[in-house]
């Protein structure tokens, strides 16, 4: 059984010290192991981005995309093999700018992946550019007379595309994204998580600090139904003072897509198994 | 007897011009004949006009020509439009509901051309059909005009409307109605041929989605797009029988990260679009430059730029797909000329896509993706999988460390598969070390670029020679690729007349070039590029791959295909 040494690569981290990416990485790691995956049977995804660059820092198969495909590839993968654990990692600039169509439709389509979007409200790794997260009182290096247009909140538009798991969780809080984690990856179906996480060096508002003060974990509200969708569209959207994390939403009787595909029903094998001749016979006569 | 002759039939989008075309060149094969259909319709869903054109001969053809014998006219303005170009002595079939200018009449009559019209909607309503069933009536009477088997034709609408109406009866005594107006008079007298038992009928791009089946290609992603769709909608509606996953994606950047993704899961993948589409991927295809996975993508050209004539015709991308992706890094271009190369070429493309883990690119254009070719039915059993250097888990147990991006000789190295034990690698779109890993060690950069690059050095090594038609002895050579092969070579005969004046090298691996034949040509023969394009983009490839500068370039882009008895015209001035 892996432990979470055993999802260590040789490669340190580049990241700022005190970035919100390293609590990401430990608690992704410790998850992972958690639920009994080896790196040999996980593959995660990465875009191109502060995020991405945790890219050879995880011992699992990997594959690093190009900026805002993180999804996209992601759900190639899982069709071709779904025994595979597929974890799609990417920015809040790659997914919900320019990959943003994917995410929508991985969402509808419920491919059974995980994405996880570490929302920092800003371009990284391009150094601070403001992104459709960023906060209107938060300009960043494009904007610097302020931002005009609106920003989108994540989770809404996850939940309106249809996906089937909808969860937030802290960069600060390891004990809640471990456990938001593996509830994500075990769920069967689309699964999305959006980190909040604080980019220390180009986002000045939204620190860990301001967080701390905002965030309360809906595990703790007793009353809470994340199998609601409407109060959990209502609990995604309250985002003025208090933010809500942990489960957003979940629907646990969701059938994900492979299993929704007529001509697969009862096939055993995967996709990559299946690769070999095939015989024309049958369908030559169409053709006579 | 004459037994080369051609029909066109035309009238407005949704008269079913395309579907008699295709009874009738059905029919035409069951008979005997070989046959090659051609379509011409607009880029909307009603009104306009379409066009359907048979070319009929003895002998395999795969082009069409400019003008023609017989006009089936559906509506008036086919007749406006085709009139001229009906040869002397052919024949016009149309219904009683037409209007034949007095100019037009008299002009038809000095070319001695016999005009037949048919009381369509009377033997419509005698049959208490319904107004789309005119078109059996034409069919029947066109069926009437070329032979006295008339069961051959009915076997067909049975085949054809069985499967999409209750009516199939109505239709065919309609048909039967309209094959009886005219008894016993030829146009030409066609006899039930043997030996056509083993031929088929296909478009380019049926063949297409046959051969990529047929090589383990188990997912197939693609955003509709003309003249690329057949690919998709061929594969779509045959998963029940080939468990196939095809996915309608919702945009070609999708369509090829979803391909690309489930190639390094470890399956055979593959998308398809048109030019537009094939931008919206090119990021994409410098992806697979950099993390080396496997890949066939078809681009099925369409006159361009933007969205130019999406229904009509043109070897327009072949610059634009040689060069296609930022960077450098190994890609091959195939470009096959009629459907036997398709289904040879397709298993071929992903076994070098596997072989030496790159891009394999497969050009087809609107004439060859929908075009109705005849061929002889293609063989089972010939195709082989070869999936190239993939290590197994105890390929990898035996490995003390297993190196993703190896450096080696031939530039390509061993791959390991998603969910093998010992195989874990980053497939890195940043450049990267051995095992994948991101580095801006500019030493490591060299060498993993000139490991990339000496792929080359292999798939230039099994570049076949281009194939050449015609007399050896000619002293005039056109060189030519792709789907322009049928008229090119059909027009060869002609010019020959019995003589070895001209010949023909024509090219289905179109990049990188196999460059030795064309410089033994150049020493001693005349050149002449024939191109479906303005400038004559394979001639300039071949320029800059060998200083070797065809200064005759034959091109054109209009949108139709080179038709056969105009390249005759043209090339008779040039040998
Ligand atoms: C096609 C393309 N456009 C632009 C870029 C430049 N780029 C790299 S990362 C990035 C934004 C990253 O922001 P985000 O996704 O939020 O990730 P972060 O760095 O904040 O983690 C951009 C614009 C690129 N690599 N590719
Ligand atoms: S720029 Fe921000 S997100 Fe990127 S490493 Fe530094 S702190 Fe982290
Ligand atoms: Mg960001």
């Amino acid at each position: 059984m892996a432990q979470l040494e055993d999802f260590n690569t040789t490669v340190t981290p580049t990241w700022c010290p005190g970035c919100g990416n390293y609590g990401i990485w430990n608690s992704l790691k410790q998850a992972l192991s958690e639920m009994e995956l080896e790196p040999y049977n996980t593959v995660l995804t990465y875009d191109i981005g502060c995020s991405g660059n945790m890219a050879d820092k995880v011992n699992t198969y990997g594959f690093k995309s190009l900026h805002g495909r993180t999804v996209a590839a992601a759900m190639g993968i899982k069709i071709a093999n779904p025994e595979l654990t597929v974890i799609a990692i990417g920015g809040d600039g790659g997914v919900m700018e320019e990959g943003v169509n994917h995410l929508m439709w991985a969402a509808r389509s419920n491919y059974n992946i995980t994405v996880l979007m570490h929302n920092n409200q800003t371009f990284g790794l391009t150094t601070g550019q403001p992104t459709v997260t960023t906060e209107e009182g938060n300009p960043g290096k494009t904007a610097p007379l302020g931002i005009v247009e609106n920003n989108i909140v994540p989770a809404q538009l996850a939940l309106i595309s249809n996906a089937s798991f909808v969860a937030k969780t802290f960069a600060g809080n390891p004990k809640q994204m471990v456990k938001v984690m593996k509830s994500a990856v075990e769920h069967k179906g689309f699964s999305f998580v959006e980190f909040l996480q604080p980019c220390i060096t180009f986002n000045k508002l939204n620190t860990f600090q301001w967080f701390q003060e905002r965030v309360f974990d809906l595990a703790e509200r007793k009353n809470y139904d994340a199998s609601d969708w409407k109060r959990a569209f209502e609990t995604a959207s309250d985002v003025e003072k208090k933010i809500a994390t942990g489960i957003i939403y979940q629907d646990k009787k969701s059938i994900p897509y492979s299993q929704r595909l007529v001509q697969r029903k009862g096939e055993k094998k995967t996709l990559v198994e299946e690769v070999k001749e095939y015989s024309i016979i049958q369908m030559i006569r169409e053709f006579e | 007897m004459k037994q080369t002759f051609s029909i066109k039939i035309g009238g407005s989008a949704g008269q079913g011009v395309k579907t008699s075309g295709y009874i009738l060149t059905k029919a035409l094969k069951d008979l005997g004949y070989w046959t090659f259909s051609y379509s011409e319709y607009p880029s909307l869903i009603r009104g306009g006009h379409s066009t359907f054109q048979i070319n009929v001969a003895d002998k395999q053809i795969g082009s069409i020509t400019q003008r023609f014998d017989i006009l089936v006219a559906l509506n008036d303005e086919t007749i406006e439009k085709h009139h001229e170009d009906l040869n002397r002595k052919g024949l016009l079939i149309c219904d009683d509901n037409r209007v034949i200018k007095p100019r037009v009449k008299k002009s038809l009559d000095n070319k001695g051309i016999q005009i037949l019209v048919i009381p369509v909607d009377e033997i419509v309503k005698e049959n208490n059909g319904q107004p789309v069933m005119e078109n059996s009536v034409i069919t029947g009477a066109v069926w009437s005009m070329l032979t006295k088997e008339f069961k051959v034709l009915e076997n067909q609408l049975k085949q054809i409307f069985g499967k999409k109406s209750k009516d199939i009866e109505t239709n065919i005594k309609c048909a039967k109605d309209g094959f009886k107006v005219v008894a016993d008079q030829y146009f030409v007298e066609l006899k039930q041929l043997k030996g056509s038992t083993d031929r088929i009928i296909g478009t380019g791009n049926e063949v297409a989605g046959l051969a990529t089946y047929a090589s383990g290609c188990r997912l197939y992603c693609a955003y509709p797009m003309t003249p690329s769709t057949g690919i998709l909608q061929y594969l779509a509606s045959r998963t029940d029988k080939t468990k196939m996953i095809v996915k309608q994606a919702e945009d070609e950047i999708t369509a090829i990260q979803m391909a690309i993704g489930a190639s390094f899961a470890g399956t055979r993948s593959a998308c398809g679009t048109s030019g537009g589409g094939l931008a919206l991927m090119t990021e994409s295809l410098s992806l697979i430059g950099i993390n080396e996975t496997p890949l066939v993508v078809f681009n099925s050209q369409r006159p361009a730029p933007a969205t130019g004539l999406p229904t009509w015709t043109e070897q327009g991308d072949l610059e634009f797909v040689s060069r296609a992706g930022h960077g450098e890094f190994p890609k091959i271009v195939l470009a096959p000329g009629d459907i036997n190369e398709v289904f040879e070429l397709v298993p071929q493309a992903f076994n070098l896509a596997d072989k030496y883990q790159t891009l394999v690119i497969i050009l087809l254009d609107k004439y060859l993706s929908e075009s109705w070719y005849q061929a002889k039915r293609f063989k089972d059993g010939k195709i082989k999988v070869s999936r190239g250097q993939i290590l197994s888990e105890p390929d990898l147990a035996n490995q003390l460390e297993f190196k993703r991006y190896k450096i080696t000789v031939s530039g390509v190295s061993p791959r390991s598969l998603p969910g093998s034990k010992g195989g874990v690698y980053l497939a890195n779109s940043d450049e990267h070390d051995e095992k994948g890993y991101s580095t801006e060690d500019l030493y490591a950069r060299k060498q993993m670029m000139d490991k990339r690059m000496r792929k080359y050095g292999g798939i230039i090594s099994e570049l076949p020679e281009p194939k050449l038609y015609g007399p050896e002895k000619a002293k005039t050579t056109i060189i030519c690729w792709g789907s322009q092969k049928g008229p090119i070579i059909d027009a060869l005969e002609k010019l020959n007349n019995g003589k070895s004046r001209i010949n023909a090298l024509h090219y289905s691996f179109v990049y990188p070039i196999e460059i030795e034949t064309i410089k033994r040509y150049a020493k001693r023969n005349k050149l002449i590029a024939v191109e479906n394009n303005y400038s004559g983009q394979f001639a300039k490839l071949i320029r800059c791959e060998t200083g070797i500068d065809i200064k005759t370039r034959i091109t054109k882009y209009v949108g139709t295909p080179f038709f056969k008895d105009e390249l005759v015209e043209i090339l008779k001035t040039k040998i």
